[in-house]
Order: C-alpha cells, then structure tokens, then sequence
C-alpha cells in the first residue's frame, strides 16, 4: 500500500472543501451556531450531494462502499471549516449500528442515518463508558420488552437526533442499545454549550423502549470507540491546519516595529512548532485511517492518533491565538471557535492521558 | 499495514538476509556487546568484508563501484543491518560514501568521479568534513577560511571545528573563501584537500561525555590540485547544500527501528525498577512509544516519496527536530527512572555512539547518561533546532525572512572579525 492520499481522495477533498468554502462560510456557521449548532439546508444538501455520512458504509445498506479514509478527510475538511452539522453524531451512531446490529438491524436501521433522511447520535462520550460500574443508564424488563432508564449527560447535538445508540449496564455488562428519540420516556435538553458549533444535550430516558446491539464482540465495541478517535483526530488535524493557516496569514500582514511580525523568530518558530506537530499528526491520522481494516493496528492508532491530534490541536489554536495578539480575544474573531472546538474535542473519550494509558495497556508497555 | 516495496527490493532484502545470517557470529547481540577493543577491531573487519561484497554503496552506478541499484535498496540495507545489529559503515563513510560521494556523482567531474569513488569505497581514502568554523556555525557561510590560487594549486589558510572522524581521516572536504568581494553566500568553493600534507594539523576535542569523537583542523598553507573544487569555483554554497541533503537520506525508515530498539531497553529499565506502572512514568512511556510509532509512519511517507522519485527536501528540517527532541526527552525519563542512580552511574557507556548505541549495549545507568549527554548535541548539530525552525518557518510556511544587516561583500566583515 503507498502511504499517500491517492489523486481521487486528493480531488474529493478539493471538491469537498471547495464545496464548504462557498456553501458554509465562517459568517454561515455563526449564525447557525447562535441558532441551534445545526445548518439544517446545509446538512441536507452535504447528504443528498455528497453522500457523506455514509462514504465507508457497505452499499448494500446504502452507503458509498468507500474507506475509513475518504470518512476521514471529510471530517477533517468539516473540522477545518467548524461547520456545524451532526457528522460526527450520525456517523458514530452508524458504525455502532453496523458493528455491533445483528443482519436485520442494520438492514432496518442503516438506510435512514447513511441518507441522511435520520440524524444519528452516540451517547458515549466518556473514557469509561464500557465500564458497567461507570453506566449512568440501566437496562430493565417491563411487559417483556427491554427498557432504558438513566441520563447521559453530554451527547454531541442530541437535540437533533431522531435516533440515539446508548450504552447501558445489562447483566454485568455495557451493551450499546438503540432508542427512538420519540419513544416514551425520553427527554432531551440542549445544554449550554462551550462550543455551540457542536452543541451538546442531556438525554434522560425513564422506562424507555429499547433494543439492544448485541451481534458484536466487546472487541467490536472497541472498535467503534476506536473509528470513533480516529475521525475526531482527523477532524481535530483539520482544525488545527485552519488555525495555522490563520496564524501564518496575520503574521504575514501583521507589521509592528515596522517589519512583519512573522520575521521575528519568536514568533516565526511558534508557527514552525505548528507546523512539526501537524505534520507528526497527519502521519499519525493517515496511518489510523489507512490501516483500520487491520485490527491489531487499529487498537494502537487509535488512540495514539486521538491523543496527538488532541494535544496538537489545542497547541495551534492557542498558539494561534497568542501570534494574533489581542484581536483574537473578540467575540468577532474566529479563533475562539476553533479553540472551543479544540477542548471540547479534546476531552471526548478522555483526555489526551486517558488515550496514553490506553495506549500503553493496549501496546503491553 | 506496510508500504509494499517492489518485488525487485524484497528480493535484494533476501540477499542482504542471507548476508548477514552467513557473515555474522551466531546469535549476534550486536556490536554492543564487545568490549571496546574487540568492537574496534570487528568494525574494521567488518568494513573490509562489505567493501569485499560490494555493499558498501550499492546505489552508486556500477561503474563507480557501485551495484547499480537505487536509493530505494539501499533503505532496505540499511534496515536489515540496523535489525541485524551490523554497522552498515565506518565512521568516516557517513562522511565519504553518504555526503560526498553522493555529491560527487550529481556534481562531480567524470574524473573526480573516477578518481575518489573507487578510493572511497576500498576506505583507501577516508573523508571528513570542514565546514563549521569557531565563528561560523548556524551562520555557515560566513566562514573564513580563505583559499588562493598559486599556479596550479589552491592554497588554503584557517580554521575548522566539529570535524567528526578528524583522526583516522586522510582526505578533508572544506568550505572556503574564494573571493571576499562578493556577498556571503557567493564566493564560496567546496575543495578536495589532503590530509597528509604539513600544512594540516588535526587537534582532538574531548566532547560532554568524555569522549574524543570531533576534532579542530587548522590548515596553513595546505595545498590541493587546482582541479580539486567541487562543482564549481564560486558554487560552494549551493554544493554544500547538495551536500547536506544526502545527510538524512537513507535514516528515512532506521530512525524508527534505532529508536524503537532504544525504547525497548527504556521500558526494560522501567520495569527492571518497577516504575512502568507509576502513572507518570507510564504516560511518559507512551508518549514515546507514539513518537516512535509517528518516526514509522513518517517513515512509511517518506519512503512513499521515494517510490515516486521524490527526494525529502525543507520537510527534512521536520524529521530533525521531531527525532532529535525525542531523544532529549526519552533520555530525561531514562534519568527520571534512574533517580539517584544518576549520581553514580554504573556499568558500559554508550560506546561514543552519536544517537541511539549499538545494537547489544548494556541497559546500564552509565549508558543512559552517556545518551543523556548526546542527546543535548542532536539539537545542535547538523542545523540547531532553532535554525530548523527558521527553515520550516521560511520554507515551508512562506514567512518572511528577518532583515539582514550582513547582505554587503563579506570582505570587510571577515577583516573586522580578524583585527
């Protein structure tokens, strides 16, 4: 395998970020951020035009039949441009429903998140949500069926799922069940949120009908935790690129002491730092993304790739932000978003710690 | 995943194989493992047995010596010695075979090449390198070492400083001054000048660590055949940047197997002392098991390149600064895990071996505080950490330069330094 994009990920990734650039503009995802942190004609037209929550799906169940690569450089291109739509909740929600839904399931459940006609949302988040001591949510028996019963705190754009995948404590154990946002017993409240490009909500479920996924293995489990830190690693690469972008333009155009503040070294070598760990990040997201089909490597990517992607994206935006001076301390400027975006992000499925202990147990260190 | 080689690659990584499984003792540890003596004298047998199997540059053109293979066999050589624990050279070939001779064919006459290369390869001529000066060392150009021509020779007066391998060099390639009239960067010439000649004198410096492993050259009055430039009278800048380029080419994949061997004896030191499960320690470890794993993936990339006839260029200052701050860090938490040991290291030191030691070194405390040291040297030579910034910020990231007050004819600066 050649370790580079081929020249067809190459045009999509154009295409896609040429699509952005013109569709959903920064001024475009503060008025929706402002609104609900949902683009809603936006998230439309990037499922009916470009297919994208289901780019890696299989296409029997209506996905395009691609690779974890091309799901990765979208969400990358969509970390870049912050663009405010529930990709990363349909797309997690897909994969659990794939990797861990029996036959029936996935034929039943998959057409409507992969066109977009359904908005998906995982409600894990936590670095300790296969821990059945750690389950906010119970299953229970009433008349026969299973239900839910419990509250998830924090589920990115929740607001707008018409379907969520919770974990639950059953018999010991974390099962992932999937629940209808308009059954009986479900709650949802959008929570103020740090980054209201990606708002999050509190689900509360009392008695809810539920069904459980229980055609996967706990490795499966892992595994869709793990495509999980992948995409937010390529999202937060993508960011984190924008935020160097920024920081490099200012320090072109930026003149104090009558030079460009680009050509004094402190402040040239903060964006060269930039640069070295954007670039150890890209070799680290590339290699997660092109090797996910192998799970052995994906068990180690995987988090390795959500740490460094984590640590490097909250450098650049602050980083970022101290080159652009006191402008980048405005409401108007966008160097806040991507910082929001940068610890927000950061903290999902742990920190970057959590994902090196992870990584050290994974890797028998 | 792996990157595929070509099936033409793989079949020479057989041959290499087989190789080493015949030459190599049995159940080699590496060359760590000798004492001093033995290991000093397994390398200069081990040097002859390659230059006797031809391996010594297999990707010169044959007619040079070489094998006539590509850049690409010779990374799977230099993987398959690092594996094995074999030297896959002497020292002073880095020198010769990498630098210069790699220069010499993209730049060299037809009778350099004729000349030098054979004679590199027999380790007939054993090369080091004068460039750095005692007041010119990020700021290479402004050397000062001056030659003239007188007849048919170059006369060469000055000095050079961090000459690795001075001692058993016999041949010297320096950047001079050929003319003092014109900017810093231009006037410059890389000559060919031999050692043996009492114009040259070659002084010893003992490093940090103790050990005598670079050099101060003072030429006065040496002498070289007028035909002895390299690329042209007035060219050496951009020779000298040719040069470097060949300095991380065949490191593209062995930095990660050289630093994932020496993470492997890291995690050993930490178990051996019961800290691996120590949750500081243990975030350390992974830190720099990551770092490792992203040298591999870079490697993947690099060799990617490669494949594709691309060589690294300005992303080279990347790789430098990623590898060389690892290993300041990797070698503070080897301290970290000694504690108080580091007061009274014990056991075999690292061997003067400038990265990562030989293949079969003892884990000892000694051996880590010799790294230690060697470590504060990697962000410092070949182009400080600070210089590496200044070309991914320039280079890479298009920022503008910092104006300089020293754009003029160097003649009077060089005058001024010398009053």
């Amino acid at each position: 395998m050649d370790f580079r994009y081929s020249l067809e990920q190459d045009d999509f990734r154009a295409v896609l970020g040429r699509f952005l650039c013109e569709q959903a503009p920064v001024a475009g995802v503060r008025e929706a951020a402002a609104r609900d942190g949902h683009d809603r004609r936006l998230w439309r037209r990037l499922c009916t035009e470009l297919q994208l929550p289901g780019l890696h799906a299989p296409e029997e169940y209506g996905g395009a039949g691609g690779t974890l690569v091309e799901t990765a450089i979208v969400f990358e291109e969509l970390g870049r441009a912050l663009t405010p739509v529930p990709l990363a909740a349909t797309t997690f929600a897909i994969e659990a429903v794939l990797r861990l839904g029996d036959e029936e399931q996935r034929g039943r459940l998959l057409p409507g998140l992969l066109s977009g006609r359904q908005i998906g949302a995982l409600a894990a988040a936590r670095a300790d949500d296969t821990d059945p001591c750690a389950a906010t949510v119970r299953t229970g028996r009433d008349d026969g069926r299973t239900v839910l019963t419990g509250e998830y705190a924090a589920v990115l754009h929740g607001h707008v799922a018409d379907l969520f995948v919770v974990p639950a404590e059953a018999d010991g154990g974390v099962t992932f069940h999937v629940v209808a946002a308009g059954a009986p017993g479900v709650t949802v409240v959008r929570l103020p949120s740090f980054d209201a490009t990606r708002p999050v909500a509190r689900l509360h479920l009392a008695q809810t009908p539920a069904e459980a996924l229980s055609a996967g293995s706990p490795d499966d489990v892992e595994r869709v935790l793990d495509v999980a830190r992948v995409l937010l690693a390529a999202e937060m690469l993508g960011g984190a690129e924008a935020c160097l972008a920024l920081a490099v333009e200012y320090a072109c155009s930026r003149k104090q002491f009558n030079r460009p503040i680009g050509s004094f070294q402190a402040v040239k070598h903060s964006c060269a730092e930039m640069m070295i760990e954007i670039d150890a990040t890209r070799a680290a997201v590339m290699f997660a993304a092109m090797s996910a089909a192998d799970p052995g490597e994906l068990q180690i990517s995987a988090p390795l790739a959500k740490a460094q992607a984590a640590d490097t994206y909250v450098m650049c935006a602050g980083a970022a932000i101290q080159v652009h001076g006191g402008i980048a301390f405005t409401w108007e400027h966008d160097l806040h978003l991507y910082f929001r975006r940068a610890k927000t992000t950061e903290a999902l499925f742990g920190g970057s710690a959590r994902h090196r202990a992870l990584l050290a147990d994974r890797a028998g260190l | 995943m792996d990157v595929d080689y070509p099936a033409e690659a793989e079949a020479f990584r057989d041959r290499i194989r087989a190789f080493l499984a015949e030459q190599l003792p049995p159940d080699w540890p590496g060359a760590g493992a000798l004492p001093p003596d033995e290991r000093r004298a397994f390398a200069h047998q081990w040097r002859r047995t390659l230059a006797a199997s031809g391996l010594v540059a297999v990707s010169w053109p044959k007619k040079y010596g070489g094998a006539g293979l590509s850049a690409l066999e010779q990374l799977v050589l230099a993987e398959e010695f690092a594996r094995a624990g074999a030297p896959e050279r002497a020292e002073n070939d880095l020198l010769g075979i990498d630098l210069l001779g790699n220069t010499l064919i993209e730049l060299g006459s037809e009778e350099q090449k004729k000349y030098f290369l054979p004679r590199m390869l027999s380790a007939e001529d054993r090369w080091c390198q004068g460039f750095s000066e005692p007041e010119a060392g990020s700021d290479l150009a402004s050397v000062r070492t001056r030659a003239r021509l007188d007849g048919g020779e170059w006369v060469v007066n000055g000095q050079k400083i961090w000459t690795s391998a001075g001692p058993s060099a016999n041949w010297i390639f320096v950047l001079v001054r050929t003319d003092s009239n014109l900017p810093k960067h231009r006037g410059l010439s890389l000559l060919l000048v031999p050692m043996d000649q009492p114009g040259v004198e070659v002084r010893p410096i003992v490093n940090a660590a103790g050990h005598a492993s670079f050099s101060e050259v003072f030429l006065t009055d040496a002498r070289t055949t007028a035909v002895n430039v390299v690329g042209g009278v007035g060219n050496g800048w951009s020779t000298a940047m040719t040069l470097l380029g060949f300095e991380r080419g065949s490191q593209i994949t062995t930095a990660a197997i050289d630093f994932g061997r020496d993470f492997e004896r890291l995690c050993e030191l930490a178990r051996a002392r019961g800290l691996h499960t120590d949750p500081r320690v243990r975030d350390a470890l992974a830190w720099c098991y990551s770092r490792v794993q992203i040298l591999r993936y870079q490697g993947y990339r690099g060799l990617t390149g490669l494949l594709h006839g691309r060589r690294p260029a300005a992303d080279a200052a990347i790789s430098k600064v990623i590898w060389s701050e690892y290993f300041r860090r990797c070698t503070d938490l080897a301290a970290e895990i000694l504690g108080l040991e580091v007061l009274t290291p014990s056991g075999a030191g690292n061997g003067a071996a400038l990265i990562v030691p030989e293949p079969g070194t003892p884990n000892s405390a000694a051996c880590w505080m010799d790294e230690l040291l060697y470590a504060r040297a990697a962000t410092i030579y070949a182009g400080s950490s600070q210089i590496q910034r200044n070309v991914i910020g320039e280079q890479l990231l298009g920022l503008p330069k910092e104006p300089h007050p020293d754009s003029g004819p160097i003649g009077e600066f060089a005058l001024r330094g010398e009053s």
